[in-house]
């Protein structure tokens, strides 16, 4: 953990409970930026860093779990921690099943909420490289011609040459150019490698015919 | 003896005999005649009456004597002294008076007949050898004592027997001239039989010529004018009392015919003799048709039992019955019949009087009466009532069917004060004493006791006793109706119950939906206090700590912790059962208390509460917790009045001010309002806008709050619904 730089927010109506879980996650050393309402948070400028939200459920206006619908809406994928006085089950498993990190009852204990915030960092940073890749990918993906990614198709589908050249309707000679340059454009090593960024970018595979 | 001296023989003209029984008979005739009139009248008149009578009759009796004795033709010359004529003229009256008093008296004993027959006969018997004596004869008079003894004896059994005789024909009937006419011939032959006796017993010796000083002879033509005299006397005395009789028989007429009844008389078997012209006119018959037993059949077939009527003329005992008697147009009406006999001194009946007196209209009444009687009975017989009525005396006279159903005891058993015996001992004292305060005054009074019921269960009865008054208002007693109200009670117990226990349910409920904002209330300082005291220990495991850091964290651990605690407190306070426990206090603190209970209810709600609270309020007394039960209760409805609309602003208010009465409060919403018809009845129990609301919250903080002395009402046509209450002040409390 080379520190990068992180930030956890916090949503709570209460100052006194905002206040004490700010010096509690100060402790490990994190950044906390504290909200009294959703409408406050959702008018923050989010930065571009691994974060995450604990939030409280019950909150003036916009509760906690409409501002997790509305977040999801906006596609703005942060990791939420939600905390409340008195959860029932049913809220329990909707706040889980829209993508909740954890759903902690309060009062809660201190290592249970630190443990769920680096958790929920860890995989936004995750999140975050992954999508840093697959873009990267996708820029390579892009720079193909469209023959090559056809052939890419046919490739990572298990094809070999001359199957594909017989499928596509061309010679063996010129599929082996398409494919070298592809392999070249898209800085794979092996066939196996080439199978793995197709997969990470989600590109469909064709049946054999 | 006497015939062997020279005897003057006398010789009778037998006209002159004859004319002296007809006057006699006349003179007889006007005795019983004056009689009844003498019986019929009263007072000055009798008197008069009498002693005309009594002239009359003495005059006709002397003249008969008087004319007797010129009919005894001596040979000599026979001159009369008259102051001795006049004498027995005046002894003749006398007797008569005694006789005429005597007879007409109401009451005739044998002792006074007899005593009266004696003196009346030695009247006559004076007279005639006083007339004898006034004789101026050329004789001398010598009697015969036997004959003289005999006519005496004589003259006292014509006396009798026409004091009985006058006695007997003095009531002025129908058939009392015929009677009469041949009682007088009796006496007038017994009359003249005693004269001629007493005549025969005087026999004449030729003497000297007698003191002749006041003597004057009859002439023939004197002697005719006795008799003209006597019998104009006579007949002008009959004639007058058949005039005076016939006017007063008019003037009975006319009183019988103006009498407003049928006036009648019958002969002893019940055949009709005389009706009245109100009968006649009332029947429409004839006389001839009326009279005899005509009359039976004017009455009703019903009536017209002819042998009971037989058998009531023969029983001879006054009697009355009520008949119908047919109208001239045919229609029947009913009638009051009165008779009574009139009996001779034998104890016969002579005759019957009686009176008819028209009682249709009595009878109708009677008959409407029972009929409205009939149908009272009928109603409050079939009433689902017990009715009582009482009289002016305070003493029940009638209950109803329903009530005897009820007690299952008889109306005599019942009456006067016998219905006390089924009031519950408890009670009664306290009845007696509503009844008989309200029986006072005539007031109308209710009261409720137990009485027993057939079955022996004490029912709960509601009585409402009304003074009641005859048609001239005067007091008449009292009415009164009762219905069990025991199922009524026990219903009212358990409504009672239920309501106290919905109170109970209520505050429960509202605690319920209060629990969840309690325990978020609760668990947000816990939630802080646990937190920073998880920071203190890490910051102390991680000795890195800085004593102003942790001080921080504590200090909000305490505050938190205080915080928790008051909260609490509030929560007991809420739970609290039981009775209410005032005190002096602010009501700007309950309104703060409710608030904070509330903020969560109002912030998941999005409803923003506003509050304006006077500073200079008066302190009240009143039991905080159920205050505060009336402010959750107007502001929860506040907030679920204004629903989910997003409409506009959603926004509570609270006011308090000063108010003449004390503390005014005022909880205002920004929903809709109230809709007015719905304004009367919002405060009713069970009355409920709300799907799941059960509609006592509004009921009970109305209770809560009149129980305070205060008022809560809604004020009509405000901006959303405003609710107000006031409570008094302390001081207002006080006094």
């Amino acid at each position: 953990m080379n520190e990068p730089e992180s930030i956890v927010f916090v949503v709570d109506d209460d100052p006194s409970v905002r206040c004490a879980i700010e010096r509690l996650i100060g402790t490990v050393g994190l950044q906390v930026e504290l909200f009294g309402s959703a409408q406050e948070f959702l008018a923050s400028n989010l930065p571009n860093v691994p974060s995450c939200l604990v939030l409280d459920i019950r909150l003036p206006g916009i509760s906690g779990l409409n501002l997790q619908r509305q977040l999801a809406k906006a596609n703005i994928q942060i990791p939420i921690i939600f905390i409340t006085a008195h959860g029932d089950i049913t809220m329990t498993v909707r706040a889980m099943k829209a993508g909740a990190v954890e759903f902690l009852t309060k009062p809660f204990r201190d290592q249970d909420l630190l443990d769920a915030i680096q958790l929920a960092l860890e995989g936004d940073r995750i999140r975050r490289q992954r999508e840093a890749e697959i873009a990267a990918l996708r820029e390579r993906f892009d720079s193909l011609t469209p023959r090559e990614r056809e052939v890419l198709s046919w490739v990572v589908s298990g094809l070999l040459s001359k199957q594909i050249a017989d499928a596509i309707g061309t010679s063996e000679a010129s599929v082996k150019v398409h494919r070298s340059q592809l392999m070249r454009k898209m800085a794979a090593d092996s066939l196996a490698d080439l199978v793995r960024m197709a997969e990470k970018m989600g590109i469909p595979i064709p049946k054999k015919p | 003896m006497i015939s062997a001296i020279a005897v003057l023989t006398g010789s009778y003209d037998y006209d002159e005999v004859a004319r002296s029984v007809l006057i006699a008979i006349v003179a007889s005739y006007a005795a019983l005649d004056l009689t009844g009139r003498v019986t019929a009248v009263k007072g000055g008149i009798r008197l008069a009456w009498l002693i005309a009578g009594a002239i009359a009759m003495g005059f006709g009796i002397w003249a008969m004597h008087f004319k007797g004795m010129l009919a005894f033709r001596l040979p000599v010359p026979v001159e009369y002294h008259w102051p001795t004529v006049l004498a027995s003229l005046l002894v003749a009256i006398l007797a008569s008076a005694v006789a005429l008093y005597l007879a007409s008296r109401q009451k005739m004993g044998l002792v006074a007949a007899f005593t009266g027959s004696i003196f009346i006969s030695a009247g006559i018997a004076g007279m005639h050898y006083i007339g004898m004596a006034a004789m101026r004869l050329p004789a001398i008079t010598r009697y015969s004592p036997l004959l003289v003894t005999f006519s005496i004896l004589l003259a006292m059994l014509f006396s009798l027997v026409a004091l009985l005789f006058a006695f007997d024909l003095r009531e002025e009937t129908r058939w009392s001239v015929p009677r009469r006419l041949a009682s007088a011939t009796f006496m007038g032959v017994a009359v003249s039989a005693m004269h001629y006796t007493g005549m025969s017993a005087a026999s004449f010796i030729p003497a000297s010529p007698p003191d002749l000083s006041h003597a004057v002879s009859i002439p023939p033509i004197g002697n005719s004018g006795v008799v003209i005299a006597a019998l104009i006397v006579l007949l002008a005395a009959v004639t007058t009392s058949s005039v005076d009789r016939r006017r007063s028989e008019d003037q009975l007429r006319l009183v019988l015919d103006a009498l407003p009844a049928l006036v009648w008389s019958k002969s002893p078997d019940g055949s009709a003799d005389f009706l009245n012209q109100r009968f006649l006119e009332y029947t429409g018959l004839s006389v001839e048709e009326g009279l005899g037993w005509g009359w039976m059949k004017e009455f009703h077939p019903e009536d017209r039992a002819e042998e009971e009527w037989r058998a009531a003329f023969a029983a001879g005992e006054p009697f009355e019955r009520e008949a119908q008697l047919r109208r001239a147009d045919g229609a029947y009406r009913w009638f009051l019949l009165r008779a009574v006999p009139l009996r001779d001194e034998l104890g016969n009946v002579v005759e019957w009087y009686g009176t008819s007196i028209d009682i249709e209209e009595r009878k109708r009444t009677e008959a409407e009466l029972r009929e409205s009687e009939a149908r009272f009975r009928l109603v409050a017989d079939s009433a689902p009532v017990m009715i009582w009525m009482s009289g002016t005396d305070t003493l029940c006279t009638y209950f109803n069917k329903p009530w005897l159903d009820f007690t299952g005891r008889s109306l005599d058993r019942e009456l006067g004060n016998g219905w006390a015996e089924g009031v519950d001992p408890e009670d009664f004292q306290r009845c007696l004493h509503t009844y008989t305060q309200a029986f006072d005054r005539r007031e109308t009074f209710r009261m409720e006791y137990r009485l027993r019921r057939h079955d022996g269960e004490f029912r709960w009865v509601h009585d409402i006793g009304v003074p009641r008054f005859d048609l001239d208002g005067s007091f008449a007693g009292y009415i009164g109706s009762c219905i069990d109200v025991s199922e009524q009670k026990r219903a009212e117990e358990q409504l009672r119950q239920a309501q106290e226990d919905l109170a109970r349910v209520t505050r429960l409920v509202t605690m319920g939906e209060l629990a969840a904002a309690i325990a978020h209330e609760v668990n947000q300082p816990l939630t802080a206090i646990v937190t920073n005291g998880q920071f203190c220990l890490r910051r102390l495991d991680a000795a890195t700590s800085s004593p102003d850091e942790l001080r921080a964290a504590i200090t909000q651990i305490v505050n938190d912790g205080t915080r928790a605690s008051s909260v609490i407190a509030r929560i007991r306070d809420l739970l609290k059962k039981g009775a209410p426990n005032r005190t002096e206090l602010d009501v700007n603190q309950v309104i703060q208390d409710v608030t904070i209970l509330l903020r969560n209810q109002l912030t998941r709600s999005r409803v923003s509460l506003r509050t304006e609270l006077a500073s200079d309020l008066p302190r009240v007394t009143a039991d905080s917790v159920q205050l505060q039960q009336v402010l959750i209760n107007l502001i929860m409805n506040a907030i679920e009045a204004m629903g989910t609309s997003t409409n506009g602003r959603r926004e509570v208010l609270i006011r308090s001010a000063k108010d003449p009465d004390g503390v005014l409060v005022q909880v205002q919403d920004s929903g809709p309002g109230i809709e007015p018809e719905l304004e009367n009845r919002i405060f009713e129990p069970f009355f409920t806008t709300k799907a799941k609301g059960i509609g006592m919250g509004l009921s009970i903080s109305h209770s809560i709050i009149e129980s305070h002395g205060g008022r809560l009402w809604t004020v009509p046509g405000s901006a959303g619904a405003l609710f107000e209450f006031t409570l008094p002040t302390v001081e207002a409390g006080v006094s």
